[in-house]
């Protein structure tokens, strides 16, 4: 168990971030379990920098799965709703 | 149901959801709060859509990173007290407010969840401003400034200032918890509704 996972019950998915339109957003890409991509801003402060990899703290809805709820809409699919194939815990 | 003022100050207050800058502020019969809302301000960052810069058709189904096509092809332009954006006829632009929410997932026993709506205030409204398109729903676990997408419909120019009230925030409660958490997470607020100071 990675330490924090109990408690701060949050997960982190790799991403790929770009300049966002706002200043405090990025344009961030996912890649989702099927290997297709999609695309949402979020906030800079759900983006964090862990040896140069960046990640989106998502909320983890079903951990069998890799189903995670993102904090917004993604463009390609218009839903929060995401599986993706890689976590990473805080 | 709605929340009155007088509850949403004592949310506020719970840490049940948060509103940047309202912390302090505990007389529900002051502005910003209306008797069943409360207004938000607008940021000083404007988005200008470059019409001529996007591809005639925008198709979400290309496999193409539509957030960078979208920031691509926009401008940003910071507004002040003496230079504000003067929003012209049927001009579309992106705004956001000032100040963050957040809305957490409370997954606690007793624990309770909202949900909120931007909507427009009237004053603007009656001056031909719509202030966001169709989506006006803040879900729960939704973090950050909320984003305005904002047309001028009147016949006349509109200046956009900074820190002017420009939409109004309905919250409501939302009965039962909107996620199956897993195990580990049960009894935890989700960290995205967490403010990150």
């Amino acid at each position: 168990m990675v330490k924090g996972y109990k408690n701060k019950g949050n997960v982190y998915i790799p991403v790929e971030i770009a300049e966002g339109l706002f200043s405090n957003e990025y344009a961030v890409t996912i890649e989702l379990a099927d290997g297709t991509y999609i695309s949402l801003y979020a906030n800079k402060n759900l983006v964090n920098d862990f040896d140069g990899q960046y990640f989106l703290k998502v909320a983890l809805v079903k951990d069998t799965e890799k189903r995670v709820l993102l904090p917004s809409e993604a463009f390609e699919t218009s839903t929060r709703w995401a599986t993706v194939s890689n976590l990473k815990f805080a | 149901m709605i929340l009155s003022n007088v509850e949403i100050v004592k949310c506020l207050k719970n840490g049940d959801f948060f509103i940047e800058d309202l912390e302090q502020i505990t007389d529900p019969e002051k502005a910003p709060f209306n008797t069943s809302a409360i207004d938000l301000r607008l940021g000083n960052e404007i988005i200008i859509p470059k019409a001529e810069e996007m591809p005639v058709l925008i198709d979400l189904s290309s496999g193409k990173s539509i957030t960078k096509l979208l920031s691509a092809s926009s401008e940003k332009i910071t507004i002040s007290r003496s230079q504000p954006l003067i929003l012209k006829k049927n001009q579309f632009i992106l705004a956001s407010t000032r100040e963050r929410v957040s809305f957490p997932i409370n997954t606690g026993k007793g624990k309770k969840c909202f949900s909120a709506r931007v909507e427009g205030k009237s004053s603007i409204a009656r001056c031909g401003i719509i202030i966001h398109l169709t989506a006006p729903t803040i879900h729960s676990n939704f973090y950050g400034t909320i984003t305005l997408e904002l047309i001028n419909l009147s016949n006349n120019h509109f200046a956009l200032f900074p820190d002017m009230y420009i939409c109004q925030l309905i919250i409501e409660e939302v009965k039962g918890c909107p996620l199956i958490a897993p195990n580990q997470f049960i009894g935890q607020t989700s960290p995205i509704g967490v403010i990150e100071k």
